[in-house]
């Protein structure tokens, strides 16, 4: 897998967090620290994962977990998939995809709602 | 690029028809002839998965799959035991040390082959 | 390649062999040497467990028992002695002449290695059995051939991924096994303030499709069982004659997967929306759980209906009353055709008798493949039933399976349909009365689990099905008490074991007057007896106490078509089914006079009760001097009836008499006859039970 890159970019509309290469458990503890990071700075966080080669089971409870705080936090928290194939068939394959939300979100906004990907 | 399995055993032969097997099957085989070897090549190669013999002089596997995991570059990859019929007890000891499977001897090119993909997906 | 591999074991052997002298030499001057042990226990370990790779099978187990000896002095269980070491270096020249032996095809001299192999083991204190072989791994169970789904929950440690386990690898897996419904259940994941970010908080609803057997889906997880908490539930089985369209409703699937209690169902169900939702917004029910019900109903109706399309290419559905209109016609013909053949005897006209046997020909294949098009395969009946035992068994808190044989048999679509209640009947009262509970049956020395076993075969013209059970049997002592109690038979009776399990069928002797929740009235098993035999068939019962009962049920292929005997009482004729026939014999005006009003013939030296059938149609005209008495055979009591004249078998298309004919009393239905005129067709059980009741 091809080593991740975590990169911020900031502008008026909110923070972007684009995560790039393979998400594994060997970068899950970095990976945490950059969400934590970034969820601390604008009301409004874009999660970018279009580049993204390959993501275990770790990123994607990570995903969930960042979408929790935010909601607790009052914040929003939005992922971009920008059609990514790898990203939707990992979801896809660990049952993470979802036709309404998950348990702790009764709003709708889970992560994982999207057309039949 | 092809993931890289190590194999621990001290049976040259065993040895052999892993590393053919797995190169057949398109891994690069790195190999060690007992625990002590396998942990040294441990520390400066980066491996994918690891199957090791339990019965080996110097560092037997149980040690080997303790050290391993020790190591963070080892800490999550999955490591497969080779055990004999006779060590059903050494498969739970393994397991306690941090193993992620087994594989019963004598087996086939194919059982090895079902095994690793099994680990390593 | 194996070649390859042959020869660098046979040259690491050899070294090994070479090392294993020394250290057995240094070992008689050291006999309390660890590590010098520990050599010589790894060279065999290495020397065993090599060779039976290589299929040096023979070296293996001789290896194998050196091995265990030194197992036992590594452990110090068992010192080094000079004896010790004698047998080893013996064993190691041995082994050593096995290796040279291997590929030269020259024989070893077994009585050596035997004579080893004792050595040691007495030494070891174990002697004598024979020289243990490696143990062999099971070879796997051949695929089954039906699909059958199953719902599987997983769920993996929070450790999981520190043995290297990639659940993912797992689901995976399965997907490869056959059709699958994979939903994670996220509701345990705390937030990313909280998380261990190596930690697996998730755990999974698998809904899984495949004809690999249940083995091969334990099989996956083989590694993690210990660890994880894993159950599979067989949900549906897919075999052909799974024609259910509906699936589970929402709630059952949560109640069987234990997400939701009965209590809290209720509730929710008193509240008139949906489900789901409903259950969710109570805080019943976390939204994963009810999507992963959803998930399973929708992959069994997806599997469904896959079946369903590469079924219909073979065949195409028609509704059942466009076949009982061909049926009806082509009775009509075989009528026609016989007035046909008739005539054409009587004409004595060669083209015409030519004509009349091609159609007659005709008419027999037309008649035959008519009613083969309403045969169909009992087995959806049987499916239906598994549902019944789970259900039934899981109420009463037994546990029982249910297996089935004969699934293909057919029969006619009519008889299915009919026998459905009966059957229903039969099996609960095998579950109710017949299967005990676990702990009685673990008590008697019986697996806990019961069986039921369902089979239908052909037999001639009938299809015998039986419900047999492995529980407690049938009480002879019980029911011949309750027998007396109910006035059914009297103190001195003697009964054999037929009579006395016949005793159960009788009006009145069921007390067992439950509301079935299948049927939803309270029947006993006359009822069931008496729909049997309104489908002309018969029921009987062996049971042996203690170890189970079997009920067989013999029904007719078809109620189109029967085999009977045409009989006259004055100008009206009458059928009766040859299945019930015994024979035929006269009474004679004398006979008659002799049996002083009673109606009992006697039979070589056995009285035959019989029934006048003149008097009890009220037919007028006096009976001729010698009339015919037809004895049948109704529960093995044998009943005659007498009649003017017995015509001759005759095959009978069967006309149901019309709604204004319906309930009447000793007819079943008519049938019309090649020269145009009716004939009606003899209920001969409800006749000989109706003359009963009239005694009593």
């Amino acid at each position: 897998m091809d080593e991740v890159k975590l990169e911020r970019l900031t502008d008026p509309q909110g923070t972007t967090l684009k995560v790039s290469g393979g998400v594994t458990i060997c970068e899950a503890r970095d990976f945490r620290e950059a969400l934590l990071a970034a969820l601390e700075e604008a009301p409004e966080l874009r999660l970018d994962v279009s580049e993204l080669t390959g993501i275990d089971l770790t990123g994607m409870q990570l995903l969930c977990a960042a979408h929790q705080s935010a909601r607790r936090r009052g914040k929003e928290l939005r992922v971009y998939d920008g059609g990514n194939a790898t990203f939707r068939e990992a979801a896809k394959g660990a049952g993470f995809q979802r036709h309404s939300g998950c348990p702790q979100d009764r709003a709708c906004s889970c992560i994982w709602v999207r057309g039949e990907s | 690029m092809a993931k890289v399995i190590m194999t621990a055993d001290d049976s040259a032969s065993v040895r052999q028809m892993v590393t053919f097997t797995l190169k057949q099957g398109g891994y690069d085989v790195v190999e060690a002839v007992d625990g002590k070897d396998a942990l040294q090549k441990l520390a400066s190669t980066k491996v994918d998965m690891l199957i090791t013999d339990l019965n080996m002089p110097n560092l037997d596997g149980i040690g080997l799959i303790k050290g391993a995991r020790a190591l963070a570059s080892c800490k999550f990859i999955p490591i497969v035991m080779l055990t004999t019929e006779s060590q059903d007890s050494k498969k739970q000891e393994g397991k306690a040390a941090g193993a992620t499977g087994w594989i019963v001897k004598p087996f086939k090119p194919e059982q090895l082959m079902a095994v690793v993909k099994k680990v390593l997906g | 390649m194996t070649d390859l591999h042959r020869q660098a074991f046979k040259e690491e052997a050899y070294e090994l062999l070479t090392e294993l002298e020394s250290s057995l030499l240094e070992l008689e001057e050291r006999p309390d040497d660890q590590d010098l042990i520990g050599r010589v226990f790894r060279a065999m370990h290495t020397i065993k467990g090599s060779g039976s790779m290589f299929g040096f099978d023979d070296i293996a187990s001789f290896t194998h028992e050196v091995e265990t000896v030194f197992d036992m002095v590594r452990n110090g269980k068992l010192s080094v002695t000079s004896r010790l070491v004698n047998l080893t270096l013996a064993a190691r020249d041995q082994i050593r002449a096995m290796l040279d032996a291997a590929d030269s095809g020259a024989a070893t001299d077994l009585q050596a290695s035997a004579a080893i192999i004792v050595g040691l083991r007495e030494l070891a204190g174990f002697g004598g059995g024979e020289a243990g072989a490696p143990e062999r791994h099971e070879e796997a169970a051949p695929p089954q051939k039906d699909p059958v789904t199953y719902r599987i929950r997983f769920v993996p440690p929070r450790d999981v991924f520190v043995t290297g386990t990639n659940p993912l690898n797992l689901l995976a897996e399965m997907m490869e096994l056959g059709t699958c419904t994979v939903v994670a259940q996220t509701g345990g994941l705390p937030s990313l303030e909280e998380i261990d970010p190596e930690g697996c908080y998730v755990y999974w609803d698998v809904i899984l499709t495949t004809d690999q057997g249940e083995n091969a889906v334990r099989d996956i997880f083989i590694f993690v069982e210990d660890d994880c908490d894993l159950k599979i539930q067989v949900v549906a089985e897919h075999n052909r004659y799974d024609e259910q369209q509906d699936y589970k409703k929402l709630g059952e699937i949560l109640l069987e997967r234990g997400d939701i209690t009965t209590d809290e169902m209720t509730a929710v169900l008193s509240r008139q929306r949906r489900f789901g939702e409903l259950a969710v917004s109570e805080g019943i029910l976390d939204e994963g759980k009810v999507q992963a019900a959803l998930a399973e109903q929708k992959h069994v109706k997806e599997v469904r209906q896959e079946k369903q399309v590469a079924d219909a290419s073979s065949s195409i559905r028609v509704p059942a009353e466009r076949l009982d209109l061909l049926v009806n016609l082509v009775g009509e013909m075989v009528t026609v055709q016989a007035r046909l053949s008739q005539t054409a005897a009587h004409r004595d006209d060669a083209d015409l008798i030519a004509i009349a046997e091609e159609v007659e020909r005709l008419t027999a294949e037309l008649r035959d493949s008519a009613l083969n098009i309403r045969m169909l395969p009992i087995g959806s009946t049987f499916n239906k039933f598994k549902r019944l035992v789970r259900d039934l068994s899981a109420e009463l808190g037994k546990q029982i399976e249910m297996t089935t044989e004969g699934e293909e048999t057919e029969l006619d679509k009519t008889v299915i349909e009919k026998l459905n209640d009966p059957l229903v009947h039969l099996i609960r009262n095998s579950i109710d009365h017949g299967i005990e509970l676990p702990e009685v049956r673990e008590a008697a020395g019986k697996p806990a689990r019961g069986t039921v076993h369902l089979s239908a075969v052909h037999s001639g013209d009938s299809v015998l099905i039986t419900i047999a059970d492995d529980g407690a049997g049938l009480d002879k002592e019980a029911i011949r008490t309750k027998g007396i109690e109910r006035g059914i038979i009297s103190h001195s009776a003697e009964l054999s074991e037929k009579e006395l399990f016949g005793l159960i069928f009788a009006p009145g002797f069921s007390t067992a007057k439950t509301v079935s929740s299948i049927s939803g009235r309270g029947v006993g098993m006359d009822v069931v007896k008496r729909a049997i035999e309104a489908l002309r068939g018969s029921i009987d019962i062996t049971s042996v106490r203690g170890q189970g009962t079997r009920i067989m049920v013999r029904i007719p292929l078809t109620l189109a078509i029967i085999e009977s005997l045409l009989v006259k009482i004055g100008k009206d004729a009458f059928m009766m089914p040859l299945a019930m026939v015994d024979e035929c014999v006269e009474l004679t005006r004398e006979d008659v006079a002799r049996s002083h009003g009673r109606n009992l013939a006697r039979v070589r030296g056995h009285l035959v009760p019989y029934i006048p059938l003149r008097e009890r149609f009220a037919i007028a005209g006096p009976p001729p001097e010698i009339e015919q008495i037809v004895i049948t055979q109704v529960n093995g009591t044998r009943v005659g009836f007498v009649v003017d004249h017995v015509l001759g078998e005759h095959q009978t298309v069967i006309k149901s008499l019309g709604r204004a004919y319906k309930d009447t009393e000793g007819i079943s239905g008519a049938t019309i006859l090649g020269d145009g005129s009716v004939a009606l067709i003899l209920d001969i059980p409800q006749l000989v039970q109706a003359v009963e009741t009239e005694q009593n």
